[in-house]
């Protein structure tokens, strides 16, 4: 993405709290396993052959 | 109460049609697709609410629209033993995702044990929660009853080069000295307990190589009358029931490289746990707790 111009994409979704925030996205094509695929602690991916592994959100 | 990946080894067996509310990954695809019993894949405390109130939103696979085919899978090779299922469903997985396979082909009647890690290996590498085998599953006797009327939404081709790419993505070590064998996952049977019984009498393990051998509860009592156990402990290793390395977090010290029977293992281990895995038959890793060294290979 960081060679495109930013562009808006609305995600729509039921609301559990309220409120707003905004914030830079991470985006990959490819599923997160929510099981074994994050560190719960640092939010990190560590599926190891993922695109983003090494990242946090 | 049992704390097993397998419930369905050890009495929880429901029949077809039956709603359920199952978390564990293995177990939900062996529900669907094995036993024609219905469940999506719950979280904890869906779990927990299920259990106390005997209910489950009536939704995905409870329902018979959401049970039919998208994919068909070609298998064009024979796939018998258990690490050649194993490969196969690491495969699948990695492609088809959360949707529905339907395997035709090349495949040998399988049994319990092998559906089991078909299933488990299918589960990580993607989201599959069912898939047919029609003539072998309950909802499927034909590829025709497998999509009852849903389009393919895609052919897919398991040959030599599809098995060998799975079983190179999940052997991710680069040292052969092994410091541990993790045998059962998902838990092992009574017959797979007895093959690695078998294969350890009379032997002795490395002494710098720990071998863990997984299995329910029930089961490790029956191995321990049929004296299972007790060839297993003769020869270093050790016989556990109700847990595992990916869901306990525990390893034996200082462990950096490992072997396992088991794609699922293979496959969160090293993401879980930062250590690097092999992946083979149980002979493979057998041989591999006895020399220290893995010298297995795709045949």
């Amino acid at each position: 993405m960081s060679d495109a111009a930013p562009r808006t994409i609305v995600l729509h979704g039921r609301r559990v709290v309220g409120g707003s925030a905004e914030g830079e996205a991470l985006v990959t094509r490819q599923t997160i396993s929510g099981w074994g695929g994050i560190n719960e602690r640092d939010g990190t991916i560590i599926e190891r052959r993922h695109e983003l592994r090494g990242q946090s959100f | 109460m049992h704390a097993t990946c397998t419930p369905y080894q050890v009495g929880n067996v429901p029949v077809l049609g039956e709603h359920c509310a199952w978390m564990e990954s293995s177990a939900v695809v062996y529900c669907n697709s094995v036993l024609g019993a219905r469940t999506n894949t719950e979280g904890k405390e869906s779990t927990g609410a299920a259990a106390l109130t005997g209910r489950i939103p009536y939704w995905g696979f409870h329902l018979d629209i959401n049970r039919r085919g998208t994919h068909l899978v070609e298998v064009a090779i024979p796939v018998e033993d258990i690490m050649d299922w194993g490969l196969l469903g690491y495969w699948l997985g990695e492609i088809v995702q959360d949707e529905i396979p339907v395997l035709t082909g090349a495949l040998i009647r399988p049994m319990l044990i092998k559906l089991k890690h078909f299933g488990a290996a299918a589960s990580s590498s993607g989201g599959v929660e069912m898939y047919h085998l029609p003539g072998t599953t309950p909802e499927a006797r034909s590829v025709e009853e497998a999509f009852a009327g849903r389009p393919i939404a895609d052919t897919l081709h398991f040959g030599p080069s599809e098995r060998r790419r799975a079983y190179e993505n999940l052997n991710c070590a680069s040292e052969r000295k092994i410091d541990f064998v993790m045998l059962g996952c998902p838990h092992n049977s009574i017959e797979q307990v007895w093959l690695i019984a078998s294969l350890v009498e009379g032997r002795r393990l490395n002494p710098d190589t720990a071998l863990w051998v997984h299995t329910p509860r029930a089961l490790r009592d029956t191995a321990e009358r049929n004296g299972y156990v007790r060839m297993i402990e003769e020869a270093g290793g050790v016989v556990m029931s109700d847990t595992c390395p990916a869901i306990s977090r525990h390893l034996p010290k200082g462990v950096r490289t490992f072997a396992t029977d088991s794609a699922k293992q293979a496959h969160y281990l090293p993401a879980i746990s930062g250590v690097q895995a092999w992946f083979g038959s149980v002979r493979d890793c057998v041989e591999a707790a006895i020399t220290g060294t893995w010298n297995g290979r795709l045949q």
